[in-house]
């Protein structure tokens, strides 16, 4: 059973303006879908809908077939993982170990069975000979790794990234990016909210596009990187990848870094 | 879930009272708390609680200050319990109640009219130094800014499963240090970013300094106060001369 939402709209308390207005969407199993669009345009605040922190003022949101309203945050964040933008400000633990600890023992699992996870956990995400260190001193990258690290290790059935690459070179953004389509492969559903196009053209998922708490688009995110009308009215750039494309008159068909590359190669031979 | 937030908030209304100057709101707090420390009458204290409504009437803030009146409503029942069981009579538990009441009306006259930014330059013309001036401005900036932050991470752990009423006393204390310890980490960085912020910008301690914008009295400033002290100190007066509390006891007997 997947995350839906029906004609879902929301005010915060005391304001009169609706942030979400009439938001309709499926997101099925396995799915990997990424939310887009301009600062203010409401993705943070749909996805906290996802696991219950906030509860729709008109319409619906059901996990799984149960409204998000009848249950209670702790039990739906053991099934939808949310992860917020700047994750590593919310690290407490004395350790890195602990920190992973945490999630596993809120969720009452036992003892025995909380070193092993966090054991395996730690290892996937590069972060076992750290585990006595204090979560603070790791580098950036490896904080924000360890963040997703302490969220999926309770093996969430739906993972909701807020910006993950916020603030990470390229590297760590390749580490990040591998670590995520590690879990789209498990089978794992995947939202990514990010703002990021190029980030989004690699996967290149569906794509929900936002703005001013209307959904303007939903679907293929290739379709979507081509129409640079509605990139412009949601405040995103096209992808480079898409620019190039078209600028050499060839975007109308697939777009890749290998066909694009071909394609120059033809127009300038080598001379020797 | 923190809507304590708002009520910290500088609302940035164009009143009539968020265009008096600071000092002159300072001056007609000072003026009001005289007359509610001076009278112990329940009539004579709602007089001067309706004249100082009408002052929060002119920064459109009523609204406010009951909203924040409500959130204090527990502490404020538990002194009038208090006192009820001390003193064993219910007007006279109520009228320190009132007291309270009516002081944080007064106080909100000028909190919820003034510009933050304003605030440190009352301090200031106060010939206060810019190291006190300047930290306390700033504590008071950083509240709802704290507030925010305090929901922020509420929200992400409670994602991760923490929850916050969960087991006994003890148990529930500590469930707040997921919330308490990255608090703490957040506002010392805050601290040393704007501290770094502030000397980018020049801000020195002992340096003199010069201003955009200085405060200065304008007639409405004066017309604001003399209207104020005139009202204020007839009505003291003739409370004082007259005992108004008998009169109108006699006439709207409340008896408890």
């Amino acid at each position: 059973m997947p995350i839906i939402c029906e004609g879902v709209g929301y005010k915060y308390p005391g304001s009169t303006e609706y942030v979400l207005r009439d938001v309709n969407l499926e997101i099925g199993e396995g799915e990997a879908v990424a939310i887009m669009g301009d600062n203010g345009a409401g993705k943070t605040t749909l996805v906290k809908h996802f696991n219950g922190l906030l509860k729709p003022v008109e319409g619906t949101v059901y996990v799984d077939g149960v409204d998000t309203r009848e249950v209670e945050v702790s039990l739906l964040a053991r099934k939808v993982a949310l992860v917020f933008q700047y994750p590593e400000k919310m690290f407490f633990s004395e350790s890195v170990y602990k920190e992973v600890e945490f999630a596993l023992k809120n969720f009452g699992f036992e003892e025995r069975l909380i070193h092993k996870i966090v054991e395996k956990t730690l290892k996937t995400f590069w972060l076992w000979e750290y585990r006595d260190r204090s979560p603070y001193t790791l580098s950036g990258g490896e904080q924000r790794r360890l963040a997703l690290a302490s969220i999926v290790s309770w093996d969430p059935k739906y993972i909701v990234l807020d910006e993950p690459t916020a603030g990470q070179d390229a590297i760590q953004r390749e580490i990040l990016i591998h670590l995520i389509w590690r879990k789209v492969r498990e089978g794992k559903t995947i939202v990514l909210v990010s703002h990021d196009v190029e980030f989004i053209a690699e996967f290149s998922p569906r794509v929900i596009l936002m703005h001013r708490g209307r959904i303007l688009y939903d679907g293929e995110g290739d379709e979507l990187f081509r129409r640079r009308d509605l990139l412009e009215k949601a405040g995103l750039d096209q992808p480079i990848l898409y620019k190039v494309a078209s600028s050499l008159g060839i975007g109308d068909g697939e777009v890749t870094l290998a066909r694009l590359i071909d394609y120059i190669v033809g127009l300038r031979p080598c001379s020797d | 879930m923190f809507r304590l937030v708002d009520i910290f908030k500088y609302p940035a209304k164009d009143t009539y009272l968020s265009h008096i100057d600071p000092r002159a709101k300072i001056i007609i707090c000072i003026l009001y708390v005289i007359p509610v420390v001076l009278f112990s009458g329940i009539y004579e204290l709602m007089i001067i609680y309706s004249l100082v409504l009408v002052n929060l009437a002119l920064g459109k803030s009523v609204a406010r200050y009951l909203r924040s009146l409500i959130y204090l409503s527990p502490f404020l029942a538990l002194v009038a319990f208090l006192n009820y069981i001390t003193m064993g009579s219910l007007i006279d538990a109520l009228i320190p109640i009132l007291r309270l009441i009516i002081l944080i009306a007064i106080l909100d006259i000028f909190f919820f009219t003034t510009d933050p930014d304003n605030f440190i330059l009352t301090l200031e013309s106060l010939n206060l130094p810019l190291s006190i001036s300047l930290s306390f401005a700033l504590a008071l900036r950083f509240i709802p800014t704290m507030l925010t932050q305090i929901n922020e991470i509420v929200e992400a752990q409670i994602s991760r499963g923490l929850q916050l009423d969960r087991g006994n006393f003890l148990k529930r204390i500590r469930n707040y240090i997921p919330i308490i310890v990255p608090l703490v980490i957040l506002s010392i960085k805050r601290s040393i970013e704007v501290a770094e912020s502030l000397e980018v910008r020049g801000v020195h301690p002992n340096a003199p300094r010069t201003r955009y914008v200085e405060l200065r009295f304008t007639s409405r400033d004066y017309i604001y106060l003399v209207i104020n002290i005139a009202v204020v100190a007839s009505i003291s007066i003739a409370m004082y001369i007259y005992p108004i509390n008998q009169l109108l006891h006699n006439l709207l007997p409340i008896n408890f």
